[in-house]
């Protein structure tokens, strides 16, 4: 009998479990759909008392004209492609080049600088963010890709992730590729990059999302709108837009894709970068 | 003389140790490590000792801009916005967050599906939550109005009311980081040996002695990391305050990252705001400190 009251019991708590953890989920989603169905909507449904998620005149196709009638949105897609991929290539390569440094080779000074490397993670963005905007002045970057892309290609999180992964390769690999005569520079890119991919993919996922979310930077050092980034247009575009909330969340959807994209093709190792990283803006 | 060159052994040009390419491959990051992170480090300490619009040569001031901002009240305002923020998100994402973990640990259908949409919110820009949220919270067509109005609330202004735009934009931070917590702490949970519980199991422990006895305390080290992160995270959040509330109304949700960006890059007080930087630094470093110490004394780690 009380056998019997256990396991009613555990299934349900079991059920309750699983009911709260679908209302949580619908709720962690339903601001994504709500700007789905807002993107859909002609301007008279928006605001239309009671909500209408699926409107009476579906009007995406026309929204997405709107869009980008009213501000350059392919310029400003076009910037944050170039700047979000151009700079994960090279955080990409710089940092494994680092990590690899680290990992595989001695010389004196080396632990000393890997400690500074680390301290450098603890520094918050915005405590640097003004001096880095001077430096950027008197190199003439404002407005300009490189702006852009330089002073966030290379990472202390990419130098240390590929360090730990590199540290797990058997050096013997790169010991007989010396023995058959292989250069150093040609060892690193036959050997260890492509034994390195797992750990590739994971820091080019988190670079790619950082650099295509990210706002502050760009917000700090552009003026010109040929170099506003996505983030940027759409601030901008909200802020003369205000209540245009069927275009707003059409360029927002837009903007949202190629996350989302990514997410789902690589939603594996997706959650496992991020849960590596701990440190996102 | 032709014939002697080709049969004698190539001469070597460069020959480079393997430690030399070491440096070598080194060389990039750290050169860029010194132009963009250790130079402008220095020189915001360095820079918070002068006064300086960028138009004009900077000026010494000593510790002027430090006695400014002890004085300054907006600086207050935005010490305690900023603190009040980081500390009620992290509240409610190091609590929610660990009974999400805990439920999630015990789920069994759909999980993949589950963390997919748990997981969402945590990788889209600031700037597209911010514009989706202002509508959500727009009084009478928002979002808001579906689970206000049942309670008997009409027209609630979440953005243009002082004493509600703080916890609206606490709703949305813990909305954007709960899932991402809640499988950190999933990931704490299973980490914790099996044989742990069953050996309690064996004792006659009841399930929620388990959680109380074994769980809880092995799981330490997660719940101290979800704290530091959430801080260190919500206290640099910006893009909400600036596009949802500007501010407003009344400068009560005027965070400091705001604050510092308004006083240095729109109103050009390089000093000043470097020395809002300063402080900011430090005050994370002391709510870290803080954190270590309260929750990482007595587990011999």
């Amino acid at each position: 009998m009380t056998r019997v009251l256990v396991t009613i019991r555990g299934r349900l708590l079991n059920l309750v479990v699983h009911i709260i953890l679908y209302a949580g989920g619908l709720l962690a989603v339903l601001p994504l759909l709500w700007m789905i169905s807002t993107s859909t909507k002609p301007a008279s449904e928006v605001f239309s008392f009671p909500i209408r998620w699926i409107p009476e005149q579906f009007q995406f196709v026309e929204n997405l004209q709107a869009v980008f009638r009213t501000i350059p949105f392919a310029t400003y897609y076009f910037n944050s492609l170039f700047v979000s991929l151009t700079g994960t290539a090279l955080t990409v390569f710089f940092c494994t080049l680092a990590g690899y440094s680290f990992a595989k080779f001695n010389y004196p000074g080396k632990n000393i600088v890997f400690v500074l490397v680390l301290g450098t993670m603890m520094i918050p963005f915005q405590a640097i963010m003004i001096p880095l905007f001077l430096t950027v002045l008197r190199l003439n970057w404002t407005n300009s890709y490189l702006g852009l892309i330089i002073p966030g290609a290379v990472t202390s999180f990419g130098i240390f992730l590929t360090r730990q992964y590199l540290l797990a390769v058997p050096s013997e690999f790169i010991d007989a590729a010396r023995v058959d005569g292989c250069g150093e520079f040609r060892i690193f890119l036959t050997i260890i990059l492509p034994l390195a991919k797992p750990v590739l993919a994971t820091l080019s996922i988190l670079t790619f999302m950082n650099n295509w979310n990210d706002y502050l930077w760009p917000l700090v050092i552009i003026n010109s709108p040929r170099y506003r980034t996505i983030s940027l247009g759409l601030a901008m575009f909200q802020s003369e837009y205000s209540t245009q909330f069927n275009l707003l969340m059409t360029a927002s959807l837009l903007a949202t894709i190629p996350v989302l994209l990514i997410f789902f093709v690589f939603q594996k190792q997706f959650v496992q970068s991020m849960m590596s990283s701990g440190l996102k803006g | 003389m032709a014939k002697q060159l080709a049969s004698a052994p190539k001469p070597k040009r460069f020959h480079l140790k393997p430690a030399h390419w070491g440096i070598i491959f080194l060389l990039p990051a750290l050169v860029h490590m010194l132009i963009f992170k250790f130079h402008p480090l220095f020189n915001a300490f360095y820079m918070s000792f002068h006064e300086w619009d960028l138009l004009n040569p900077p000026t010494w001031i000593g510790l002027d801009n430090y006695v400014r901002l002890f004085n300054d009240a907006r600086f207050h305002n935005s010490l305690s916005v900023s603190l009040r923020y980081a500390l009620s998100t992290t509240a409610c994402l190091t609590v929610l967050g660990l009974g999400l973990g805990l439920m999630f640990n015990k789920a069994t259908r759909g999980i993949a599906v589950l963390r997919a949409a748990y997981f969402v919110p945590s990788i889209m820009s600031t700037v597209v939550i911010a514009i989706i949220w202002r509508f959500i919270f727009h009084p009478s067509f928002g979002l808001q109005t579906f689970f206000t109005e049942p309670l008997g609330y009409f027209n609630v202004r979440w953005l243009t009311n002082s004493r509600l735009a703080l916890p609206a934009l606490v709703i949305v931070g813990v909305w954007r980081h709960l899932g991402y917590y809640s499988l950190i702490y999933l990931a704490g949970f299973q980490a914790i040996p099996e044989e742990q519980y069953e050996a309690a199991k064996i004792d006659g422990a009841r399930p929620y002695q388990s959680l109380l006895y074994i769980t809880l305390p092995l799981l330490r080290p997660t719940f101290l990391f979800v704290a530091i992160v959430s801080v260190i995270n919500s206290f640099q959040s910006f893009a909400p305050a600036q596009l949802m509330t500007d501010g407003g109304p009344a400068g009560s949700t005027l965070v400091l990252p705001l604050f510092l960006y308004r006083t240095a890059i729109q109103n050009l007080h390089m000093g000043y705001g470097t020395a809002i930087a300063v402080i900011m630094f430090l005050v994370l470093m002391t709510i870290t400190l803080i954190q270590l110490k309260l929750f990482g004394m007595g587990s011999g780690q």
